[in-house]
């Protein structure tokens, strides 16, 4: 117990008054009646005896010093803390992120048990201990730096919703003890439905001092057996060569007791084009790739159901299947090998590809490209705007190290494949290869050899500071077999196709995940909820737009996108232990004595007022 | 303890002599007096004729008259009669204290009977009552006795714890001391119903019993609030009380109650019972009690 006003004790002088007048208290009247017959039928009496009297003089006493001991205890404002300790400051980093809006059984969220939580913890808080509250999803955010006033508290966790977010506890709880230890000792109450066990391994700042260290206490508030279906990834790319054919690739996970079936609906424009029924174990995700057939701009929904569902912002997506433009490739070379211009205009049928031909002398181009292929010939400098395909290097240029095979060639019949699934080698039959072998890549780096021959790596691809290069050690036009398969072409597409999927596509960004940060250049949103009615524009402030809803947004600029959850760690709902520490510290919360002891004195002062004024008034006990 | 001049006031006593005693009903009374009766007795004054219807003593017939107009007539003579006054005086503690009022009250009450009653030529006895019946002085005939009888209760000690039960069985007047008893007392024994059941010993009494409740208004409504040690003031008991306004109005209620129970009890047994309050004037409630009282009547 501590003293929150300690200084007030200077009020116990006040104890003096009731000892004297109770050593020196006035004799009673004494008045002479002719009988007391008619007076002892009025009330009831005590006997009196000499024994009684005292011990009604006493209890009069105890009576008075029990009054004033009250009043002079809440005017000290004596405080029970059973779980805090002596500590200065508390830190609440209270979890809000999609999984705290799974509803439990009777109707109330994750959240809302979570606040229940957090405010009967502050009611057993000292008023002499600093709060803050922080609050994080895939960030973290301060709503409330420390303070004594429990009513800002109040109001800032009134003010806080759950957001269709993932959440990262981690960089939250790296920042609230950084905070924490800001006024130590304190301690840091992670209210979060995660257990203990799930959270990243939080290491407090090892470099400071044990003493400064905050000390985090788990609060766990999750349901006892939830079953929560929902999307976890989703891509959706148009397919080379097709005309208004798309593929959608949709992981589904499941968080229940047992395998489920969860039924995936596809509505293209409202109209159910397609449904699958997945059977999905706990914890595991199913995949799947779903053929769509859709034009740009239609809108494609997908839906998640399953029975006993406790969290709908997984279960659906909407997004407008996104235009793509075609892939532009310069060819330079000082001749075009024939192959790589038949296998070229092959891949450029289906307008998924405009192919241009450059001349050495006409390099650098004037306009941007996507991806540039290099055949036999290198230019000057590196280019660093553009993915880049090395055919036939002839030397040694930026990050791409080969040294030229001088006999002409080293043919190579039998390849090894380095890594079969790699995208380059979809649909490659690369038993059947033979090629030449122009050149000797050096095998380290930061390229992947993907076909490895006598002499080293044929076939190497790889991310060099963001930008995708492929290098091939060999020469079509001398190669034996290689070209004229249908590998050489399939091979060409895929490292076009694998070039140009960086994270900044447009099949990539027509549903992104929420948290995420969209470059803009309008000035407001308006954002258009699953199912639901476009809202009103909210104004963006910069150039930033944070995807914390669910849906379709477009900004007055005519910038437009989805987001969805996607995250399974917000799917994969945890379950709360059978017997868990929270329940413990739920018992020790609602002990009877604790908190702000002073309303619990007053109103043990009023019902001493009461039971002396009914003794002494009702029953004449003096 | 007293002061005769308290006591003595001639001019009332005075206006007293015109006044005197008159019994209820015929009572055969040894002693003969001179006070005049409406019963035919044998004295010699002479008073009335009436027919004479059989039955009637012959001796009284008048011959004379009979002579004269053949029809017979008898004579009638005043009777004159003599009887006891008994004054029953409370001398208990309470009568005193607190309320001295009462004291004074009894004892000139107590004096104007005896004087009305000496200067009727009647006996007048004197009995003071507490712990038991005391005679005060011997039975005095004759108006000189006031003096000394307004000295001797001028000094009477007031002292003593009722007990009415015991007062009013030793109060046996003989029968050769017939007349009226006066019981002049606040009737404050050691419960409220004990006074009501003592007036049933007054039926044995061979007189017509008169009942003077002699009260304080403070006791019948006492003015006390607050915190306070009420001692009594014949047993010395204390007890302690918290008394309120309403703990008044129930004391009121109860005690208005108890004098209700009184005279009812009095009225059952042909007791005159006359509620005696000090503080209203003295004359005023004599005079009441003359007029009002059937035994009691004027010149």
């Amino acid at each position: 117990m501590q003293w929150m006003n300690p200084g007030a004790a200077i009020w116990s002088l006040v104890f003096i008054a009731p000892v004297v007048l109770y050593l020196f208290r006035r004799k009673r009247r004494t008045i002479p009646v002719s009988t007391l017959n008619f007076f002892k039928m009025l009330a009831r009496e005590h006997q009196e005896t000499a024994w009684l009297r005292k011990l009604k003089r006493l209890l009069s006493f105890l009576l008075s010093v029990l009054v004033l001991a009250a009043a002079l205890g809440a005017l000290l404002q004596p405080v029970v803390s059973p779980s805090t300790g002596a500590v200065r400051s508390v830190v609440i980093l209270l979890d809000r992120s999609a999984s705290m809006s799974a509803v439990s059984p009777g109707g109330r969220t994750l959240f809302d048990e979570a606040v229940l939580r957090v405010r009967h913890k502050l009611a057993g808080l000292p008023s002499g201990v600093g709060v803050m509250l922080m609050t994080y999803d895939s960030r973290t955010e301060i709503l409330q730096p420390r303070t004594y006033d429990r009513r800002q508290v109040e109001r800032a966790l009134q003010a806080i919703s759950p957001r269709p977010v993932e959440g990262d506890p981690g960089a939250a709880l790296l920042l609230a003890d950084k905070l924490a230890s800001l006024d130590a000792p304190a301690v840091i109450w992670h209210v979060t439905d995660d257990p203990p066990g799930r959270l990243p391994d939080f290491g407090p700042d090892q470099e400071a001092p044990a003493a400064r260290r905050a000390a985090v206490e788990h609060v766990q508030v999750a349901l006892d057996s939830p079953v929560n279906a929902g999307i976890v990834s989703f891509q959706i790319r148009k397919l080379p060569l097709e005309r208004s054919r798309y593929e959608a690739f949709i992981q589904v996970a499941c968080s229940a007791p047992e395998q489920r079936d969860v039924e995936l609906e596809v509505r293209l424009d409202g109209a159910l084009t397609a449904i699958r029924s997945l059977p999905v174990a706990p914890g595991e995700r199913q995949s799947v790739l779903l053929p769509v057939s859709a034009a740009a701009a239609d809108l494609l929904e997908l839906a998640v159901r399953a029975d006993g569902d406790v969290l709908p912002l997984d279960d659906r997506i909407v997004l407008r299947v996104p235009e793509v433009k075609p892939i532009k490739v310069v060819l330079a070379s000082e001749a075009v090998d024939p192959f790589m211009e038949l296998a070229l205009c092959s891949l450029g049928g289906a307008n998924d590809m405009d192919v241009y031909y450059a001349k050495p002398s006409d390099w650098p181009p004037r306009l941007s490209f996507d991806v540039a292929i290099f055949e036999s010939w290198l230019p000057d400098s590196w280019p660093g705007d553009m993915s880049v395909i090395l055919v036939n290097p002839p030397r040694s240029l930026g990050p791409v190290n080969v040294v030229p095979v001088e006999t002409g060639g080293l043919p190579v019949d039998s390849i090894r494949s380095a890594d079969e699934s790699h995208p380059l080698l979809y649909g490659v039959a690369t038993a059947r290869a033979a090629v030449t072998q122009t050149a000797v890549l050096e095998a380290d780096g930061a390229l992947e050899p993907l076909w490895v021959g006598p002499m080293g790596p044929l076939l190497s691809a790889g991310e060099i500071h963001g930008q995708k290069v492929t290098v091939m050690a060999f020469s079509p036009k001398v190669s034996e077999r290689l070209p004229l398969t249908a590998s050489f072409p399939l091979m060409i597409g895929n490292a076009l196709y694998w070039s140009v999927q960086s994270g900044d596509d447009a099949a990539r960004r027509s549903c992104r995940k929420t948290g995420s940060l969209v470059e803009t250049g309008g000035s407001s949103v308006t954002w258009t909820l699953p199912g639901g009615q476009p809202s009103r524009p909210a104004a963006l402030k910069g150039r930033w737009l944070e995807l914390d809803r669910l849906g379709l947004w477009r900004t007055d600029t005519g910038e437009h996108g989805a987001a969805a959850l996607l995250s399974l760690r917000e799917t994969l709902l945890p379950s709360l232990p059978p017997a868990s520490e929270t329940r413990a510290d739920v018992s020790a919360e609602t002990a009877l004595v604790r908190g702000d002891l002073a309303p619990l004195l007053l109103l043990a002062l009023v019902a001493v007022l009461v039971l002396e004024s009914w003794l002494f008034h009702r029953h004449s006990v003096y | 303890m007293g002061d005769e001049a308290e006591l003595f006031d001639p001019q009332f006593l005075s206006r007293l002599r015109t006044l005197f005693f008159k019994l209820r009903k015929r009572r055969s009374l040894k002693k003969k007096g001179i006070q005049p009766t409406v019963s035919a007795g044998h004295t010699r004054e002479f008073k009335d004729h009436r027919h004479y219807v059989p039955g009637d003593d012959f001796r009284q017939i008048d011959w004379r008259l009979f002579a004269r107009h053949e029809r017979m007539f008898i004579r009638i003579f005043e009777e004159i009669q003599e009887f006891h006054v008994h004054l029953l005086i409370d001398r208990s503690m309470s009568m005193a204290q607190p309320h001295s009022t009462k004291r004074l009250a009894a004892l000139r009450l107590a004096i104007a009977l005896a004087y009305l009653s000496l200067i009727n030529q009647h006996r007048v006895s004197v009995l003071s009552m507490c712990e038991d019946t005391r005679r005060e002085i011997l039975p005095l005939k004759g108006q000189g006795h006031i003096h000394n009888l307004i000295s001797h209760l001028a000094s009477m000690k007031f002292a003593g714890v009722t007990d009415l039960e015991n007062s009013f069985r030793q109060f046996r007047p003989g029968r050769d001391r017939r007349g009226i008893v006066f019981v002049i007392s606040d009737l404050f024994g050691s419960s409220p119903a004990l006074s009501e059941s003592v007036i049933r010993e007054s039926v044995s009494w061979p007189a017509e019993t008169h009942v003077i409740h002699v009260l304080d208004p403070n006791e019948m409504q006492p003015d006390l609030e607050g915190e306070m040690e009420l001692v009594d003031v014949e047993t010395g008991e204390a007890r302690r009380f918290w008394l309120t306004k309403r703990e008044m109005h129930r004391y009121k209620i109860g005690f208005d109650s108890y004098v209700e129970d009184v005279e009812r009890a009095c009225m059952l047994r042909q007791v005159n019972y006359v509620k005696w309050s000090t503080g209203l004037p003295f004359e005023d409630l004599f005079l009441t009690l003359l007029s009002k009282g059937s035994a009691l009547a004027g010149s």
